[in-house]
């Protein structure tokens, strides 16, 4: 908790006196932090907006670089054409999939002025678009872009679907006012962002999400950072939601398909809430009032 | 008498003043061999088409070769058991090899003679260590590893709140360099069996990796004002960092280290050319070379680079730590070199040659 708190602090006061900028002028958000990649958290936020210069998000020092076909690499890379950049507080950014020969390897310091490279398709990836990490050296952690970035205004809040309760074999849809008998199990919400700028149904992960019984909380995690919990690194090293300490396996069950925690209903009248916000605060929020038998 | 006597000793004196400058000149025009001299002889060259195959009797032991967005396996004979283009990326090992595309559902293991052996799904790109024995995947974005075995199971994985800057595989083990400075050697169990932590540069980061044959030595190149390159010794399962040396060098990018196969010495990619540090005695030399270091080799006899240049490449095949047996410029690009004995084998485009060195 406490370096959560830490990291909070770092986040509120680092971001302000950093002063980060947006690596691009077009910005189409099409992937946010945190999403499901198959196995492990989306660390970082992808862009779109069409090919076009990519700028520092504030003046830094390169540090590594990597050009496919061009330089040694003893390990296949998904990112591409990328970089990596030191800022100030010992922050790092990096920069993926950027266009074939816009990255130049002579060039030490980079201010914010001039660009970085152009926006590509090259590694691991179907349409141009950068990808964005930030890392946070000092205390470990990978950040969410968007606790530092400026704000991207977004008036459309996510979306709760599909509710159900999992008990053993049975797969329970939850609905308003409907009638259980008395179980436990783990419950799972389908749960996404939606942004106005694409129209078409673009899913992105939501910020925030939360689940309270009868005004209990059950579950609260938020997509803020990412880190490798000490309780993990005795043996092997994974990386948690700082905040809750779950891994990926624990978050999610399949894409957009969330984990919301075990809850069990007994004979009576309950109340289950599913709360979901996205980084510009949009809310929404899903209330079940279940009858309970025996 | 007496002056017949002095000018026969002057005569004397500038005598034995020239013939230092007599025997120079004599030198320089017909120069001694000072010991054995060594050639290359081409054995035979090999034109590398898609698909080629070789007799079904021909079953010497094989190896791997690149060349340029080739590859393949083939014998010292010559014959050639598989040719294939690499996809998007490709692992190669002595067991077979996986040449994946640049988004893989899932991906296939072939056998040396281009044989399908299992399939499994792709959780990242995947790496083989040299035997084929041991899988593992990268997730794409270079934050974690996991090892898989051939049926697709994950055995252990590991992720990373930074990138992965540099692998070595080496049988069970594997050692890491990542972006924050740290090296971690894992465990078969995906344990990290010793962790090395950045210290003294400016900026630290990992660049490059190394592991010896018998897994006594590992060595990595580290940091940024200063670069250092640091060589730890396993004694009696205990990590003892035995060497430390701060580097002219300012790469941003991953440098290629390897172990002679005695690990005798270590070799070291420098900014104008090829470091060697002789582990043993802690001295270090290195050759001279322009353009970028493209690929490595070394054996008992000798090693050999190839550098990038400009429209063509550079070979070097030397002996550490100072003994250059061949300096060429050669007009071939993305050379690939593999030592075998005492033959060394060239990989280019369209082309494998073996040549041999003899000495007399």
């Amino acid at each position: 908790m406490r370096r959560f708190l830490v990291v909070c602090l770092f986040v509120c006061i680092g971001g302000w006196l950093l002063a980060f900028d947006w690596p691009l002028d077009q910005i189409v958000l099409t992937s946010t932090f945190g999403e499901h990649r198959g196995d492990h958290f989306h660390a970082g936020i992808d862009m779109g907006g069409g090919q076009q210069p990519i700028y520092p998000i504030s003046p830094g020092e390169l540090v590594f670089y990597y050009r496919e076909g061009e330089d040694y690499s003893s390990l296949p890379t998904g990112l591409g054409n990328f970089l990596v950049l030191q800022h100030q507080g010992g922050i790092q950014s990096l920069y993926a999939h950027l266009e074939e020969g816009s990255l130049d390897p002579n060039r030490r310091n980079y201010d914010s002025s001039r660009a970085l490279g152009m926006v590509g398709s090259s590694g691991y990836s179907s349409g141009k678009h950068l990808h964005l990490t930030i890392i946070d050296t000092e205390m470990s952690t990978v950040i969410n872009p968007l606790l530092v970035l400026p704000p991207l205004p977004d008036g459309q809040a996510p979306e709760i679907r599909e509710v159900y309760l999992r008990s053993g074999q049975e797969r329970i849809s939850l609905e308003d006012g409907m009638t259980v008998s008395r179980t436990e199990g783990q419950l799972f919400a389908t749960v996404y962002d939606l942004r106005e700028d694409v129209t078409f149904l673009w899913k992105l992960a939501p910020y925030k999400v939360f689940l309270s019984q009868d005004g209990r909380e059950i579950t609260s995690f938020t997509f803020d950072s990412l880190y490798s919990s000490p309780a993990a690194a005795e043996g092997s090293q994974h990386l948690v939601l700082m905040n809750t300490e779950r891994d990926f396996s624990d978050v999610y069950e399949s894409p957009w398909l969330l984990n919301l925690g075990g809850i069990s209903l007994v004979p009576g009248e309950t109340t289950l809430t599913v709360f979901a916000a996205d980084f510009a605060g949009n809310e929404s929020f899903k209330e079940y009032t279940l009858t309970v038998s025996e | 008498m007496a002056d017949s006597i002095f000018r026969n000793q002057r005569r004397g004196r500038a005598f034995w003043l020239f013939l230092p400058v007599l025997l120079l000149i004599y030198l320089l025009l017909f120069p001694h061999p000072g010991g054995k001299e060594s050639i290359m002889r081409p054995s035979w060259a090999k034109e590398l088409a898609p698909g080629a195959r070789v007799s079904a009797n021909a079953d010497a032991p094989t190896w791997y070769f690149r060349a340029a967005d080739s590859f393949g396996y083939a014998d010292l004979q010559g014959n050639l058991y598989y040719v294939g283009r690499t996809l998007h990326n490709l692992s190669l090992s002595d067991a077979g090899f996986i040449n994946y595309g640049r988004v893989p559902d899932h991906v296939l293991f072939m056998n040396p003679r281009g044989e399908f052996q299992f399939s499994i799904k792709s959780y990242g790109y995947p790496l083989l260590e040299s035997s084929g024995q041991v899988l593992y995947s990268i997730d794409t974005d270079r934050s974690g590893l996991k090892r898989i075995d051939n049926e697709g199971e994950i055995l252990w994985s590991m992720s990373f709140p930074t990138t992965i800057t540099a692998i070595t595989p080496a049988a069970e083990e594997c050692l890491l360099g990542l972006m924050d400075g740290r090296a971690l050697l894992v465990g078969a169990e995906g344990d990290v069996v010793y962790q090395y932590n950045p210290e003294g540069s400016r900026i630290p980061v990992l660049l490059g990796t190394a592991v010896s044959a018998d897994r006594n030595q590992i060595a990595f190149i580290s940091g940024i004002d200063p670069q250092t390159l640091t060589v730890v010794e396993r004694r009696a399962g205990e990590f003892v960092p035995e060497f430390k040396k701060n580097l002219d060098s300012d790469f941003r990018r991953e440098v290629r280290l390897s172990f002679s196969p005695d690990a005798r010495f270590l070799f070291y990619e420098v900014e104008d050319g090829l470091g060697v540090l002789d582990v043993r005695k802690k001295s270090s030399g290195g050759f001279l070379a322009s353009g970028v270091l493209e690929s490595m080799d070394s054996g008992p006899e000798f090693s050999a680079a190839a550098f990038r240049l400009a429209g063509g490449s550079k070979l070097l095949i030397f002996r550490p730590l100072d003994s250059v047996l061949l300096s060429r410029e050669i007009a071939a690009e993305r050379v690939y070199v593999k030592v075998l004995g005492s033959s060394l084998i060239l990989g280019f485009k369209g082309v494998l040659l073996r040549c041999d060195l003899l000495e007399g």
